[in-house]
């Protein structure tokens, strides 16, 4: 199946990430590997405390989600965190089952969107 | 300069980390808020900190509240650094005893200018701690001699008679004096006659035990407080102060000096004497120890 890649700048602003490493290529592909291993365990995590209907524990892993991934991309994956946070505040583990259900794919996207970047090099 | 990081996103602790070492930071890093506690009351640990918010065993506004309810004298700066963003949030967490909140995502630049204050508060703290101890040195010390100021000595005479009347055990004091001082002063002027108190008190100081007391009491005269001393022990430390200062010339300049000490013991034997009784009673000893030819010590003859 084609799946059509998202353009970079969809998901973030390249000439801000490059600033905040400050144009360390190394940092940035050690960032991208700590991201990706974290938000994997982070999303499972989300799951289980849907699963089990634990608004602490789903809060806790949307936090923390949430300032890795607003670390490279303020607009786009923490938005979605952002709505799941509120949701298990509230607490409604239905309506977080259906965005927890998206939420991995933009964190896919951010992984690979982050990865271009890094094969691309500074601009 | 240290610094502590504690923050269990491990993505914004590898970028603060990587971004304060460039800059030339001691890095430490805690993993949970009681790993960061027990780095920051250390002996020696950072003084500047980045807490998480929501961290693992203690949250970070807590971590903030249990330091600054601590009587520790150190100040710790201690940043917030957390995606809790909202306006309740920000008050909580100063209110709680952070000195700055920071929101993630993080503005590395931001970070760095903050700290730049945190460093700044952290000098003005040390300048002022380093004040007051300039401040209580000149209020207890001897400017000439730097042995306890009268003031000081007699207020640990005050407390040593009150801890021995609590345990029933003896103390004593020793009055000294130097001799013929007058002479040495109208023969070899004002800063020769400061030369012999300076070193006379040198030598007193060092003949002492570590936990008997020495004070200038007034021009040429010193206070000895002895903790926990019978008259025989008393004996023993005035004679070797006797021989101390006699031991060697003093030489204040080109001019040799031998300068002696007479000496007044008196002994309080279960806090039975007030302090100016006790006084009275090594000075009246001394007196005897003037009349008796000086460079000599004599024990009053009243104990309590």
């Amino acid at each position: 199946v084609d799946t059509v890649r998202v353009p970079i700048t969809d998901i973030l602003d390249p000439q801000q990430v490059w600033e905040i490493v400050e144009q360390d290529r190394d940092l940035l592909e050690k960032l991208i590997q700590i991201f990706r291993d974290d938000a994997a365990r982070l999303v499972s995590a989300m799951g289980n405390a849907i699963v089990a209907k634990d608004r602490e524990a789903l809060l806790r892993a949307t936090h923390s989600l949430k300032g890795s991934a607003g670390t490279f991309a303020p607009r786009i994956a923490v938005a979605t965190l952002v709505e799941l946070e509120a949701l298990a505040r509230a607490p409604d583990f239905e309506g977080a089952r259906v965005v927890h259900g998206r939420l991995g794919n933009e964190i896919d996207r951010l992984v690979d969107a982050l990865a271009d970047l890094l094969a691309a090099g500074v601009s | 300069l240290k610094i502590l990081i504690a923050d269990d996103d491990p993505v914004s602790l590898h970028l603060m980390r990587s971004y304060l070492a460039k800059r030339g930071f001691e890095v430490h890093v805690a993993n949970d808020g009681e790993e960061a506690l027990a780095a920051l009351e250390a002996a020696d640990g950072p003084r500047l900190a980045l807490l998480d918010w929501m961290m693992p065993r203690l949250d970070g506004v807590a971590l903030c509240r249990k330091l600054r309810a601590s009587d520790d004298p150190v100040y710790r700066y201690l940043i917030l650094v957390t995606s809790m963003d909202r306006t309740e949030h920000v008050i909580e967490g100063l209110e709680a005893g952070a000195d700055d909140y920071i929101t993630k995502p993080l503005s590395l630049p931001q970070l760095g200018a903050r700290l730049h204050v945190g460093q700044r508060i952290l000098q003005l703290h040390g300048e002022l701690l380093a004040t007051q101890e300039t401040l209580r040195v000149q209020a207890t010390r001897d400017v000439l001699t730097g042995l306890w100021n009268r003031r000081a000595i007699m207020e640990m005479l005050e407390n040593e008679i009150e801890r021995a009347s609590r345990d029933g055990s003896p103390m004593a004091v020793i009055m000294g004096d130097l001799d013929w001082f007058k002479k040495i002063n109208d023969t070899h002027g004002h800063q020769g006659g400061d030369s012999v108190l300076r070193e006379a008190a040198l030598r007193i100081a060092n003949s002492v035990r570590g936990y008997d007391a020495v004070g200038r009491y007034g021009g040429e005269e010193i206070l000895i407080v002895l903790p926990r001393c019978d008259k025989a022990q008393a004996l023993i430390v005035a004679e070797r102060i006797r021989e101390c200062v006699a031991a060697g010339p003093i030489d204040p300049g080109a001019a040799d000096i031998t300068v002696t000490i007479s000496l007044g013991v008196a002994v309080c034997n279960s806090g039975g004497l007030a302090l100016l009784a006790l006084i009275k009673a090594a000075d009246d000893a001394l007196y005897l120890a003037k009349q008796n030819g000086r460079n000599r010590v004599e024990v009053a003859r009243t104990s309590g």
